[in-house]
């Protein structure tokens, strides 16, 4: 078969730049970043304040309202809604960009050679990880099942020509170019730290010192433990979004991958409209969760029972 | 699966720049912009209602300014019937007057004419009534019997007559 099947839990070093570790997951998110922050450069050239826009104004001002009216309909507040937005819009169309990065054909068959092993690697590929950053070479013929790793199913380990004509029988992996940053725990653990920090500066700058009385509540025994059960709660909000967003789009690419691995060409293309569509849902739950969390954090207790008590 | 501290710590920094830039360059004009021609198409239609209020106003005073007109011409219709039938009443009796008056006074004439006329005729008469009687009887009579047979036959004349 001409391809392999690369399957790997997490992300793939393929720069060491500075110390910093530039993961594939890291690399594509940067894509996806530049992309934005350099439309949004190019659209704010572009942009004017005109009752006839061009295409790309107009395309543009109606994402924003979209996203806004979606805001709107749950803050039911413009103060909140204003302040809430730019947080929420951005989340949906990162983690959109990202989703639907990571599906681009080829985005998982342009190879280089890692530059770090991981930990649990270590012990096998001590010596791939000596080659420099500088050195990273696209590998364009995996060989198949020649070197299997514990941590991955790749079939892409193979020999590295530097390594074999100069200093002895170093073994690199071959891992792929670029990954969906979403499908990497890191990048998920990220915007959900995002998320959850976020909800508790929107709740004590709106309700101050009171905000944390949902915490710490001596009046009785129960209040007590509900206070605890709510500290809990917000830990697990962070894992509860990042294994969700991480697992759905990691689910995907593996699905995508041996399917595309078992049977070729047309199969996968059902699978890739799922993904597209998995994709969307899983940026707009994120953001609406985000959202609901922003809301419920900023709402005081009164505030929620007289809302249940007109519904 | 590994959790770098690193690798969030800067993608909590991508994320944020990414925000920061979207936030300032994309959600913030577009938003004014919205708000902005949001804030037009209100105040466009108040001023369709305001214009479409005038509108009203105005069709009612039109309506009351036709009604008043109309009440007006039919007055004036009126009132200029009236006195065109008094002035053609008028002129009628002034006509009728006038020609009662013509008549009366062609009458008198006409009445004073003949008088004069028969007055004119009267001493003709007498003297050709006493020629013919002298012819006729043939004798002579005095002055004062003969002027008392004319008076008397000019009498049954004029009688007669």
């Amino acid at each position: 078969m001409a391809a392999s099947l690369h399957v790997s839990i997490s992300a793939e070093t393929i720069l060491n730049f500075f110390g910093l570790e530039i993961s594939n997951s890291i690399f594509t998110s940067l894509i996806v970043s530049f992309f934005l922050v350099g439309f949004a450069l190019y659209f704010r050239s572009q942009f004017r304040h005109t009752d006839k826009p061009s295409a790309l104004q107009n395309f543009v001002e109606m994402i924003v309202e979209s996203l806004y009216n979606f805001v709107h309909f749950i803050t039911e507040n413009h103060k909140k809604s204003a302040l809430f937005f730019p947080i929420i819009a951005t989340f949906f169309i990162f983690i959109v960009l990202n989703n639907y990065l990571g599906l681009f054909p080829g985005v998982g068959y342009v190879m280089v050679q890692e530059q770090h092993i991981s930990q649990s690697d270590l012990s096998t590929q001590a010596m791939a990880s000596t080659a420099p950053a500088e050195t990273a070479v696209p590998v364009t013929e995996v060989a198949e099942g020649e070197h299997a790793t514990e941590e991955t199913t790749d079939a892409s380990v193979t020999h590295d020509e530097t390594a074999d004509s100069g200093e002895g029988s170093a073994l690199h992996k071959a891992v792929p170019l670029m990954r969906a940053a979403t499908a990497d725990l890191n990048t998920t653990l990220a915007l959900a730290i995002i998320s959850v920090v976020l909800t508790q500066v929107f709740g004590v700058s709106h309700l101050g010192l009171a905000y944390f009385k949902k915490f710490i509540d001596f009046s009785s025994p129960i209040g007590f433990f509900v206070g605890i059960l709510e500290m809990i709660l917000e830990t697990a909000k962070i894992v509860s979004f990042a294994f969700r967003l991480f697992g759905n789009i990691f689910a995907g690419e593996v699905l995508l991958a041996v399917m595309t691995y078992l049977v070729g060409v047309l199969v996968p293309a059902p699978f890739y409209a799922l993904e597209l569509f998995v994709g969307f849902i899983q940026g707009l739950v994120f953001s609406m969760l985000t959202l609901l969390f922003f809301n419920l954090a900023t709402k005081g207790h009164h505030e929620e029972e007289h809302e249940v008590a007109q519904a | 699966m590994e959790i770098q501290l690193t690798q969030i710590i800067f993608q909590i920094i991508n994320f944020g720049v990414v925000l920061g830039a979207l936030t300032y360059f994309v959600y913030k004009p577009v938003l004014k912009l919205l708000n902005d021609r949001r804030e037009k198409v209100a105040a466009a239609a108040a001023a369709a209602g305001e214009v479409m209020q005038e509108k009203e106003e105005l069709e009612r005073v039109r309506e009351k300014t036709l009604v008043k007109a109309s009440q007006k011409a039919k007055k004036i219709e009126d009132d200029a019937k009236r006195e065109a039938r008094e002035q053609a009443k008028a002129i009628l009796d002034q006509a009728k007057a006038e020609m009662t008056a013509r008549e009366n006074k062609f009458n008198a004439e006409l009445t004073k004419m003949k008088k004069e006329e028969l007055k004119k005729n009267e001493a003709m008469i007498k003297q050709a009534a006493v020629l013919m009687a002298e012819k006729v009887l043939g004798q002579a009579i005095d002055a004062k019997k003969h002027q008392k047979l004319i008076d008397e036959q000019i009498d049954q004349v004029i009688e007669s007559l």
